[in-house]
């Protein structure tokens, strides 16, 4: 059986769309919902060439059309299938992965590296004001014996967007709590894993899930303990909150392992 | 019929010989698809409005935007190799003795520096270039899991246990290997579709600009397949369900391995994920390592894409089933 193939002209059209997607999503800030910064020169890379390889295809189509008319080249009809990214993306745009994801993994795994706790604090506290960390670093130094203490005497400020806190029968939560998230890619959204902090002490109302928000307060050992376990990632620390104000959302949603 | 010297550059596979069909109908209408969907936005736009559809595009074009930089690498050394190495030139390079030779196919993976996606149509193109089946498999196999960039990352997922690091190289290369030889014996070479290029006649240029064109369109194509399967397994299936087995060694075993097709991370990010799954034992989180970049849902695609659906049929069960014991094996003495 003879595959069906491809026109040498749709082919050239195929790899134009692939290639306008690709340059697309790579130059604007839409690259960052999907891959991590690393990747974009390899993308942009790849879309000028998969452009190249369009132009010297229509130019091939050109000239035999001129020749002898149409002739089929070797590419099955599998190549179709490269319109149904720019199709997806064309008409829905999806955002970053937010609290569907985060449920989805129930907890997540939660890599955690070494973080030096001590030497970023030093590094990053200027001027009284207060430090920021990571997600990741936080978990990091709230699960490392040594690093808790200096954790929950220091004042840090976190940036995450809300999820909320379901009851133990899975419906909402009756106190009304949430969790700060982030979600962390080591190369694409493919392999994302939720990073989470339990946030209490929050006086006001409560923010909107998927909320971008920024929160300041203080790691609570104590309260981290008297958390119901987590299946998977055991406990989720704590966030006493002092202050909590919406952010708009980073143009990098996602942390990345260093 | 088409004129000779055209004739050249279609697929001259036996099956191909056949006069070459009036074009397909299908453009047109594809097209005319195309064009509804993106003048009127709202179409899909509103069924992607539920938060679980706009999550599977996103992983979805994630999964694709990833593996494309690393398919492209794949194309243009195939291309090259296509054009620019002279035929049967592989096949007298290779060592004659598959013992021999599968080894050093397989060590020869550790020079391309990428994922899964570059090693697939490299290994197609050797294939069609005369090199011996069960080394280019053997390449194919070893090249995402042992290449240094792959290396550096699960050295930097594992912060103090460069073990773990060379228990997957080593595990890797030996499934490799074994597939390779039990290949050699065992396999029909009725199994491979192959696709013998023959530019005769054509400039290098030409060549090249056809054989990347008709690579990257096949596997691109078969890519945006698996894509699109592992972004529908990412939203149906909570990563909980499979926690329940991580308490037994045995079972956690086969659930990771099964974790490894499902989830179908790319092998410079799996390392990240493993070093998250610290329920499971170490040994099992090794066969995940080195599964992962052998067989998965995407790969499965791109093996269909390029190798044919018979050969996908027995190839993917031997690997899984090499790659498990080689990790159990591995990783009982190492880790």
């Amino acid at each position: 059986m003879s595959p069906t193939r491809l026109r040498r002209a749709d082919a050239a059209a195929l790899l134009a769309g692939l290639a306008g997607l690709t340059l697309w999503l790579s130059l604007t800030d839409a690259f960052y919902r999907y891959l991590r910064p690393t990747m974009r020169p390899w993308l942009v890379a790849a879309g000028v060439f998969v452009a190249g390889l369009a132009l010297a295809t229509a130019v091939t189509a050109w000239r035999e059309s001129r020749r002898d008319g149409a002739v089929s080249a070797r590419p099955s009809v599998a190549g179709w299938l490269l319109v149904v990214p720019l199709v997806i993306a064309l008409s829905t745009d999806p955002g970053a992965l937010g609290a569907f994801a985060v449920r989805q993994q129930a907890g997540g795994y939660v890599p955690v590296g070494d973080f030096d706790l001590d030497a970023h604090l030093r590094s990053h506290t200027w001027g009284g004001q207060v430090p920021s960390l990571q997600l990741h670093q936080f978990l990091a130094a709230a699960k490392d014996d040594d690093e808790q203490r200096l954790l929950a005497d220091t004042t840090v400020r976190l940036t995450g967007f809300v999820v909320h806190d379901r009851g133990a029968d899975g419906g909402p939560d009756p106190d009304g709590g949430f969790t700060l998230a982030r979600l962390m890619i080591g190369c694409c959204a493919g392999d994302a894993s939720g990073l989470l902090v339990a946030v209490r002490g929050h006086d006001g109302p409560r923010p909107d899930e998927e909320a971008w928000v920024e929160v300041t307060g203080r790691f609570d050992p104590a309260l981290t303990a008297a958390q119901p376990q987590d299946a998977i990632a055991g406990s989720v620390p704590v966030l006493a909150v002092s202050s909590l104000r919406h952010v708009d959302e980073p143009r990098e949603p996602y942390e990345y392992p260093s | 019929m088409l004129p000779a010297r055209d004739r050249a550059l279609v697929d001259p596979a036996p099956a191909d010989r056949e006069p070459a069909r009036p074009p397909s109908r299908v453009p047109p209408l594809v097209w005319a698809v195309v064009a509804t969907l993106v003048v009127s936005p709202t179409l899909l736009g509103d069924l992607f409005s539920s938060v679980a559809l706009e999550n599977w595009a996103t992983v979805f074009l994630s999964l694709t935007l990833q593996a494309l930089p690393f398919l492209v690498l794949g194309v243009i050394v195939s291309a090259v190799i296509s054009a620019f190495v002279p035929a049967e030139w592989l096949a007298r390079a290779l060592p004659d003795r598959p013992a021999v030779a599968v080894p050093v196919a397989g060590l020869a993976g550790a020079v391309l520096p990428g994922c899964e996606c570059s090693s697939v149509p490299v290994a197609g193109r050797l294939v069609d270039k005369g090199a011996p089946p069960a080394a280019a498999l053997a390449f194919l196999l070893a090249a995402p899991a042992i290449n240094p960039v792959v290396m550096v990352s699960t050295v930097v997922a594992f912060p103090g246990r460069p073990e773990v690091a060379a228990a997957r190289f080593a595990a890797s290369l030996l499934a490799a290997v074994v597939v390779g030889v039990v290949w050699s014996r065992l396999a029909s070479a009725s199994w491979l579709e192959r696709r013998p290029s023959d530019h005769a006649g054509h400039s290098h240029g030409r060549a090249f600009v056809d054989t990347a064109m008709s690579d990257l369109l096949q596997a691109g194509g078969f890519l945006v397949l698996g894509a699109a399967l592992v972004a529908t397994m990412h939203t149906v299936v909570p990563r909980s369900a499979f926690d329940a087995f991580a308490g037994e060694a045995a079972a956690s075993i086969v659930v990771l391995a099964v974790l490894a097709v499902v989830l179908s991370i790319c092998s410079e990010a799996d390392a990240f994920v493993a070093a998250g799954l610290t329920q499971f034992s170490m040994t099992s989180r090794l066969v995940f390592l080195v599964v992962g970049p052998m067989v998965d849902l995407k790969l499965i695609a791109l093996h269909v894409g390029t190798f044919g659906g018979r050969f996908a049929l027995r190839f993917e069960p031997l690997v899984v089933a090499v790659a498990v014991v080689s990790g159990t094996v591995v990783g009982t003495v190492v880790l």
